[in-house]
């Protein structure tokens, strides 16, 4: 027997917890087939691109409510700066249709980071970039999140998207 | 006290083009025991890693699976590729045509200097396996030097980590 449940908000009877949700409505998501690195070599946060797709990595959800969380999680690699002693930061941008692009992770090294500080030089290490982030965009209009990428110094080429690897990033809303 | 059974969880107007809906299940596996992969070549054929697996039977044909795996992990020596991928039985579903030797998978790391590394392994995918037969998601490991430590440090195993997979049938 096939049932389905056509719902634009699940919560427990007892209502929504404090400071969580309750179950997940829709989800979007992008992947790219590891093809091409993404790149950048700015020391201020900059919006990945590459000659693969998708470029720019990104994606958009439309929030059913303006209570929802949007629960955003990406899985990838990343590759240090290309020079010793600095890093690849990566992070995740919300812009509300509209708005501004507002940076859901720290400004220095947003969300995850990788390199190598042993001072050896000439060396590049290579390994998993991932995170998750809830996000409470406040909105029923399209929301666009944005994988954004910087060197931690400005020196060098950051690959906070490594090729070969298959990266994926997905928004789910969560009902609250 | 309520409960709801579905097979299928979709906004009431319908999926949005390009999107998927709620979660309908989930599965997941625990490995806390210790594994160790020697170097291998490229073209070997990729070890499994024993207890990282899940079987889930999709409720719908049209529904999609978000696979994700958390590992914690050591590589023994400097210049080597540790590489992990998801297969669905025996498909590998994290690489391309274009990416074909054992040192293309869903996660790697790799440091040129010549020290080890551990590093967690964190990466997923969304498979569309089209059945409502039993799918099983396998893990598998590589390194093509050295030695790869899953759960443990390279000269310690008092030191260890749980690695885990988890598989959620998402409504299409």
């Amino acid at each position: 027997m096939s049932s389905e449940l056509r719902v634009d908000k699940i919560i427990p009877t007892t209502g929504v917890p404090t400071s969580g949700g309750g179950g997940i409505i829709q989800m979007v998501y992008a992947t790219h087939d590891g093809s091409a690195h993404y790149t950048t070599t700015s020391g201020s946060w900059a919006v990945l691109t590459s000659s693969g797709s998708p470029s720019p990595f990104e994606l958009n959800i439309t929030p059913k409510f303006n209570t929802s969380l949007i629960l955003v999680q990406y899985t990838g690699n990343g590759q240090q700066v290309n020079t010793q002693n600095t890093m690849s930061a990566l992070s995740v941008f919300r812009t509300v249709t509209g708005g501004s692009a507002v940076n859901l992770g720290h400004n220095t090294c947003g969300l995850a980071n990788i390199g190598d500080y042993s001072g050896s030089g000439s060396v590049y290490a290579t390994g998993s970039m991932a995170f998750q982030v809830v996000d409470a965009p406040n909105t029923t209009n399209s929301v666009n999140y944005k994988l954004y990428g910087k060197t931690q110094n400005g020196s060098g080429t950051a690959y906070p998207i490594h090729s070969q690897v298959r990266a994926t990033l997905v928004a789910m809303e969560v009902s609250a | 006290m309520s409960e709801l059974r579905t097979n299928r969880i979709v906004p009431k107007d319908g999926l949005p083009s390009g999107s998927s809906g709620g979660i309908v299940q989930i599965k997941y596996a625990i490995k806390n025991g210790t594994q160790s992969f020697a170097s291998q070549g490229y073209s070997d054929t990729p070890t499994d890693i024993s207890g990282l697996s899940v079987s889930i039977t999709p409720t719908r044909s049209d529904s999609k699976i978000l696979v994700q795996v958390n590992i914690g992990c050591h590589g023994s020596t400097g210049n080597a590729a540790n590489t992990f991928r998801i297969y669905r039985g025996s498909t590998n579903i994290t690489v391309t045509s274009a990416n074909t030797d054992n040192r293309h998978g869903a996660t790697v790391f790799y440091n040129s200097n010549n020290t080890s590394m551990g590093i967690p392994a964190s990466f997923s995918v969304l498979d569309s396996p089209a059945t409502t037969s039993a799918t099983t998601y396998k893990v598998t490991g590589f390194t093509n030097a050295g030695t790869l430590y899953i759960n443990r440090l390279p000269g310690d195993n008092s030191w260890n980590t749980v690695s885990t997979i988890t598989a959620m049938e998402v409504s299409g």
